[in-house]
């Protein structure tokens, strides 16, 4: 007999379960990756079976947070890809320098370390102050930790290497304080970030914006949830705004593919075509 | 002999060969004696004649010499030859001397012959030297020569030969004595050593004998004694003991060794004797056998001839007679002794070997069957056992014991005694083991006796376990009812509390019933209530439906139709899908208000005269483009004996036919669909008066059998995949059966599945003449076949002549969306579906240009572009070729302007049409950009950089020059500085607006940073702001690029504002004028939001953040209405909202949220934040404008 394996139930099972009763869809995460998130989660609350945790995840509130928290993807560092970093700084940067005002959006943001990297960059390229940076995630935990903006302290050495490695000008310190709470990254680069809960799933666009960066967040997501979620992307971008995805992806095979330029094939930094004007120009 | 004797043999042997070495020695001395004898004889014969002979002869020799010379000197006269002559003369003369002198020594003859000689001779060489030289060497020879004739001379001469020969002649015969003597003397010595040599001999011979035998007779008779031994003959007497010599030795030492052999033989003996004994000793089981035995053995080895053995009654301390050897009956020996008593009991008590030589007579006597004897020595032996008395041993012989017997008794007696000892333990083990036997068996007994007494115990505990049971069967009886007791009492406690709570029950029952009765009421009351806001809801549906819908048909028309020419494709269609999904929305929201009207009653009707012709033609031109698009043929017939006109709601027939048609359409794929009008026969079998047959006959899918009711069910199609295929509200088909109803006619179906459908109308028969009716033919066509006048919304023509294209192309729907999209760029479309049609219209009509086909009937698109081309009227006009196959090349060596390759996207058409506007007389239009700079470097370097052959520039340094320009040119855009003087950039844009100035596309390009409030500003303008840096060059680039593909250019001289962008738009009364706050930090979002809210009246203020939000409010009471975004930096959509209700002024403000997120759960969380409604963005207009009206229109 042939058919869905008895996990391959209860996967879907409970993911649909979390559809339904908190709205958050997973159907466009890659399998893979999902049943083994939810093989964690289960592990973590020494747990046999999904189907077990039906009941918790429909009638505990506070449950699907720690759902959510496992099958979202937090592994993130400061200046975490320090290449990415350097185009950025040098040809992505400069251009945004050109807006009078800058609005820059990390969805998939995670505990924000590379929101803070990017800020701590544009503050050493003088344009902070004029700059807005979204950073979203569905993971309402690791927002909570993103918000607060301390990390432990031993993370500090790995956020320095990645910092002078992505052409970095001053030094870590100047940007993160050691405190009772652990290495806490300064007001004046927090000030300029939003951190919001925003899902890439069922959510929509919420600003225009300038800049994308979102390094290694689509590759947990399938091809249709990938074309959603860019179209969304390209909607946000004005024209001639910059899209990052992180070495690991590419537009190559995407619906958007003939609406960006690619600016730089080793980071994957595309760049919106100047095809029509912003329809606000009414 | 006595000496002889008392010498070793080492002194014997050496005195022996003494003597034969001292005969040697006699022998050589004698020997040597006779040895010099004749070494003496020898010596005087060489000393005398043969030294004497020798010498006289060279004597003789050297007379001669000198003769012979002196004769020599006779004949010589030379001097010189004399002397050298004297000189050997005197040579001669010294040995002659010499030899004289040692015969002179050595003779033994007469001497004075000798003597005489010498004299001779010197006197003869006393004449010869003095005399003859002398005269020589005077020189007269002759008296030299007559000296030696002188007879004297002479005569000395012969005398001493004749000396010389008396000397030789004695000294021979001298030798011969000599040698004769030496022979005698020789002889001699031979025979005394052959005697001395025999004598010598016999001694030796006599001396060996003598000691061979001295050593070989005693070694003799020593061999024998020690044969002997080795033959265990030990009574050899070994001889020559006493002996002093070496073999005297020897014998004391081989007697030692046979002692030692004698021992070891006896201990042998006794060892065997011993374990002999010993083992049959260990055979014996009980005392009186062992001592029978063991004296039966004893006895003979000892050579007794009587023996006893006692053993100890340890008990009685007596000896006891236990075993006898050659015992006489009738002797005296006793059978028990105690110890002490007689010799026996003193043995044991002494515990020492006994012998007594002396045996008392009477003592014993042995006896024999001849007779009897006493014996001669008695031994008594104690047996012994770690001191420990066992037993004694008597043995008396005839012999005497020797000391053999005694070694053995002695080794014998401690193997006896324990041997006894050990027999003693075994008796003794024995008799225990019977003893325990016996215990045993008594246990056994005993044990048996138990065990019967335990029987009887067992006996009895039953009958105890037996009356105990019986005891607890009772007591569990007891409580097993004193359980039932208690279960009862719960039971009965339960039953109480049961009762009491169906009394609690009842009267929550009765409450329950008082409030559904009071519900039920209400409800009722609802239900009324209901009932009433149906009819009000039905009333307003037109308008609080269609309003909206109305608007957004209107707008996505207007969208798709590009008006600005500044949507991209995809932007168009989805405004087309929007346009499409909102007419069959309204078809449906109209056909459900249809549909609940005539079920409710509601529908009236309005009878009318209808002309049947003028009813048929406009249903054919309705559905013909439809059927031609699917290609199936349709037919309408007014058959003869129609009526000509009917009085009846003409509307509502046309729609009932027109759900009949549009039905059969759709769900035909081929063949034909046609409308039959037509008189009703009886045949038809329509009771009632007469009536009208509207036949609608289609060759499509059919219905299934028993599916006929169910496509009249409202949204009931055969079944679902259909319905995806076919699309429509699903509505149609009731609508019509009620329609029908209403118009008291029938609809009838007959169908076989995939054989096609006849629907039936059948009317009552109202005849009219038609006299009133409302011509109406106008029927909305979407692609006019034939150019239309502009819609208003579509710009006109930019030059007073309006352009012209020809379309050619035999696909009437691509050529339709072409000529539709020329249309919309002023251009006046034609169209023609074949090359020669083409070729006549394009050399009559000169269009501004061509966009042809290549796949045409008949004349292809090849030989049209190739006609048009070789024509001089027609060469100029430029051919755009859009064909399905990729022949670019080709189209372009042919001439053709451009070749593009379906599909086509609408930009492509565009920009098709936008090259065919630009070219006149083949040269493009150069498109002017308007730069406002103050810095005439920068001027310069933005002109460099943006002018191309196709781009202009027109530079300008202030302001009020800009706006000068802008009045009377037009430009595709503007490049704006803020900075330039008096009047900043801001002033240039404000005036323009106040100027009623249509600005084209402003890009502003500022050379400092711009505060927020200052970009909110611009923003009202204009998206496009550069700051100038790094990289602003090239986005000045891009932008302006942007507008400069764009097909026309839109601004400057002189054109107005338009606003209302559509007129359709109504100005809500609720909204009008009210004011309204944005807050959002979305400025594209804003101001998006807010041109369309201006558009309708209303007041807009924008906020940027919470916090601005709330000084807003402050500074404005009059807002009506919030629209508050969520996400915002700083403080958010929530937080505000919040913040807003935390004031008490502001309690009853209408807020809306608007927000991205669309999960579950966001929605109540802006309503607890504080907002009335909710909505997600991208924003729907129209739903918002419809949540504002509702606020707005509850707020007091």
């Amino acid at each position: 007999m042939s058919g869905p394996s008895i996990p391959e139930i209860e996967t879907s099972l409970f993911l649909e379960a979390l559809k339904l009763r908190h709205g958050y869809d997973f159907g466009g995460y890659s399998p893979k990756s999902l049943r083994r998130r939810l093989e964690t989660l289960l592990a973590d609350l020494s747990c046999d079976s999904l189907l077990a945790l039906l009941p918790r995840l429909l009638h505990d509130e506070s449950f699907v947070q720690i759902v959510i928290a496992h099958l979202s993807v937090p592994v993130t560092e400061m200046f975490r890809d320090p290449a990415l970093h350097l185009t950025v700084r040098d040809q992505v940067v400069p251009f945004l320098a050109t807006y009078p005002r800058m609005q820059i959006w990390l969805p998939g943001c995670a505990t924000g370390e590379e929101a803070y990297s990017l800020a701590i960059l544009l503050s050493e390229m003088g344009v902070l102050h004029h700059a807005t940076l979204f950073a979203t995630d569905i993971n309402d935990q690791a927002l909570a930790v993103a918000e607060a903006g301390c990390y432990p302290r031993d993370r500090i050495e790995g956020f320095a290497r990645n910092y002078r490695l992505s052409g970095g000008l001053g030094a870590i310190g100047d940007y993160v304080r050691i405190g009772k709470e652990g290495a806490c990254v300064v007001e004046s680069i927090r000030q300029r970030i939003v951190f919001a809960h925003h899902n890439l799933v069922t959510d929509g666009i919420f600003a225009e914006t300038h800049l994308i960066y979102c390094a290694n967040v689509l590759i947990y997501f399938n091809n249709q949830l990938r074309n959603r979620v860019l179209k969304l992307f390209h909607d946000s971008l004005v024209p001639g705004g910059f899209l990052c995805l992180g070495s690991q992806e590419s537009l190559a095979a995407s619906v958007v593919r003939d609406a960006f330029v690619e600016l730089d094939p080793l980071t994957r930094v595309y760049r919106a075509r100047y095809v029509h004007p912003s329809p606000a120009r009414t | 002999m006595p000496l002889l004797h008392r010498l070793t043999m080492a002194q014997r042997i050496a005195a022996g060969f003494a003597v034969l070495i001292a005969l040697l020695f006699g022998q050589f001395l004698l020997f040597d004696y006779q040895n010099r004898n004749l070494k003496e004889i020898q010596q005087q014969l060489v000393h005398h004649p043969f030294t004497v002979t020798a010498a006289v002869l060279k004597v003789e020799r050297e007379v001669q010499e000198i003769h012979l010379s002196s004769q020599l000197l006779l004949s010589l006269q030379d001097k010189g030859e004399m002397r050298k002559i004297e000189t050997r003369l005197q040579t001669s003369w010294n040995i002659l001397l010499e030899q004289l002198e040692i015969v002179q020594a050595r003779f033994l003859g007469d001497s004075d012959r000798v003597r005489e000689t010498r004299g001779l001779l010197e006197s003869w060489w006393h004449v010869l030297i003095h005399r003859e030289l002398a005269l020589l060497y005077a020189g007269k020879p002759d008296e030299a020569a007559a000296l030696h004739a002188t007879p004297e001379y002479q005569q000395r001469l012969v005398r001493i030969d004749e000396n010389i020969g008396y000397i030789t002649g004695f000294a021979h015969s001298k030798a011969l004595s000599l040698a004769q003597e030496y022979e005698q003397s020789a002889a001699l010595a031979k025979r005394v050593v052959i005697v001395s040599f025999a004598v010598i001999f016999l001694l030796a011979l006599v001396v060996a004998v003598r000691a061979t035998q001295a050593l070989t007779r005693p070694l003799r008779a020593l061999n024998q004694a020690v044969n002997d031994l080795a033959e265990k003959r030990f009574a050899t007497i070994v001889p020559g003991t006493g002996r002093g010599d070496e073999f005297g030795t020897l014998a004391r030492s081989i007697e030692v060794l046979q002692g030692m052999a004698r021992r070891t033989d006896e201990e042998t003996w006794i060892k065997s004797q011993v374990s002999a004994v010993s083992a049959l000793l260990q055979l014996r089981t009980d005392a009186d056998s062992f001592a029978r035995q063991l004296i039966h053995q004893l006895t003979p080895l000892l050579d007794g001839r009587y023996g006893a053995c006692y053993l100890l009654d340890e008990a009685r301390q007596l000896l006891e007679l236990k075993g006898g050897y050659g015992l006489d009956e009738n002797g005296l020996t006793r059978a028990l002794i105690p110890i002490g008593e007689n010799l026996v009991g003193l043995a044991a008590q002494k515990r020492q070997l006994m012998r007594l030589n002396e045996i008392p007579d009477g003592y014993l006597k042995i006896a024999s069957g001849l007779g009897g004897a006493a014996p001669r020595e008695l031994l008594l032996a104690p047996l012994l056992f770690q001191d420990r008395i066992l037993g004694v041993i008597e043995i008396a012989t005839f012999r005497g014991f020797t000391e053999k017997h005694q070694l053995l008794l002695e080794s014998l007696l401690p193997v006896v005694a324990i041997n006894l000892e050990s027999l003693n333990r075994y008796r003794q083990t024995l008799s225990l083991l019977e003893e325990s036997r016996h215990q045993q068996q008594q246990l056994r007994r005993s044990e048996e006796e138990l065990r019967a007494q335990g029987e009887a115990l067992l006996v009895v505990n039953e009958e105890l376990r037996v009356k105990s049971e019986n005891l607890e069967q009772q007591a569990l009886e007891l409580r097993r009812s004193e359980e039932e007791l208690r279960m009862q009492g719960e039971e009965l406690v339960m039953a109480n509390e049961l009762l009491r709570q169906k009394h609690a029950d009842m009267e929550a029952h009765a409450h329950e019933l008082r409030n559904a009765r009071e519900a039920a009421e209400l409800n009722a009351l609802e239900v009324e209530k209901a009932s009433r806001y149906k009819s009000e809801f039905l009333a307003n549906m037109s308008h609080e439906l269609r309003t909206p819908l109305n608007s957004l048909l209107i707008l996505a028309r207007t969208l798709s139709s590009n008006p600005e020419g500044n949507m991209s494709e995809d932007q168009l269609e989805s405004a087309r899908i929007i346009h499409d999904s909102g007419t069959d929305l309204l078809r449906l929201i109209n056909d459900i208000l249809d549909l609940s009207k005539v079920e409710s009653g509601k529908m009236e009707t309005a009878t009318e005269p209808l002309y049947l012709n003028h009813l048929v033609a406009r249903l054919e031109q309705r559905f013909n483009p439809l059927a031609r698009e699917k290609r199936i043929a349709l037919g309408v017939h007014l058959m003869p004996g129609a009526p000509m006109a009917l009085l009846t709601d003409p509307n509502k027939l046309e729609r009932i036919l027109i759900n009949l048609l549009a039905n059969a359409i759709k769900f035909t794929e081929q063949g034909q669909v046609s409308l039959t009008v037509a008189r009703a026969t009886p045949a038809d079998d329509l009771a009632g008066p007469e009536r009208i047959l509207f036949v609608v006959r289609d060759t499509g899918i059919g219905i299934p059998e028993g599916m006929e009711e169910r496509i009249f069910q409202a949204f009931g199609q055969v079944d679902g995949t259909i319905s995806r295929r076919h699309g429509g509200t699903g509505l149609g088909l009731s609508i019509a059966r009620e329609l029908a109803r209403l118009l008291d006619g029938e609809i009838r179906v007959e169908s076989r599945l995939g054989a096609g459908s006849t629907f039936t109308l059948s009317l009552p028969l109202c005849e009219t003449d038609g006299a009133g009716e409302r011509i109406d033919v106008s029927i909305p066509s979407l692609l006019p076949v034939v150019p239309q006048p502009a819609s208003p919304d579509v710009a006109p023509p930019v030059s007073g002549n309006p352009r012209s294209v020809l379309i050619i192309d035999d696909d009437p729907v691509f050529a339709g969306i072409l000529a539709k999209l020329a249309q919309e760029k002023g251009f006046v479309p034609r169209i023609v579906g074949s090359g020669e049609e083409a070729i006549t219209e394009v050399v009559n009509r000169q269009p501004d240009g061509v966009i042809l086909d290549i796949g045409l009937p008949g004349m292809d698109g090849w030989a049209v572009l190739k006609a048009l081309k070789s024509d001089p009227t027609t060469h100029d006009i430029p051919v755009h070729i859009i064909s399905g196959r990729d022949q670019r090349q080709h189209g372009l060596d042919e001439g053709a302007e451009a070749f593009w390759i379906k599909p086509v996207s609408q930009a492509q058409v565009e920009s098709v049409l936008g090259r065919i506007a630009r070219k006149q007389g083949g040269l493009l239009q150069p498109r002017h950009v308007l730069v406002i700079e103050d810095d005439p470097r920068t001027r310069k370097a933005i002109a460099k950089l943006l002018e191309t052959k196709e781009v202009k520039t027109t530079l300008v340094a202030r302001a009020d020059e800009a706006l000068d320009r802008l009045k009377q040119e037009r430009y595709c855009c503007m490049v704006l500085d803020l900075n330039l003087g008096a009047v900043s950039g801001f002033d240039l844009l404000e005036r323009a607006q106040t100027d009623g100035l249509n600005l084209p596309p402003v890009i502003v390009h500022s050379g400092r940073e711009l505060s927020d409030r200052e970009t909110l500003h611009l923003r009202e303008f204009t998206d496009h702001i550069i700051i100038k840096g790094e990289r602003s060059a090239e986005r000045l680039q891009s932008e302006v690029a942007l507008f400069l593909h764009e097909v026309h250019c839109g601004g400057g001289k002189g054109s107005p504002v338009e606003r209302p962008l559509n007129p359709a738009i109504g100005h809500d009364p609720v909204l009008s004028g009210k004011q309204v706050l944005i807050v959002d930090d979305d400025m594209r979002n804003i101001f998006a939001l807010s041109k369309a809210l201006r558009a309708r009246g209303l007041q807009v203020l924008m906020a940027q953040d919470g916090l601005r939000a709330l000084a807003q409010l402050k500074e404005n009471p009059a807002i009506d209405l919030v629209i508050m975004d969520i996400m915002m930096p700083e403080m958010d959509g929530y937080a505000t909202m919040r913040a807003i209700r935390a004031n008490a002024a502001w309690q009853s403000l209408p807020i809306i949220a608007l927000t991205a997120k669309a999960m579950i759960g966001e929605r109540e969380k802006c309503l607890t934040a504080g907002a009335n409604d909710y909505l997600t963005k991208p924003v729907d207009l129209d739903r918002l404008l419809a949540m504002m009206h509702h606020e707005l229109s509850r707020a007091p």
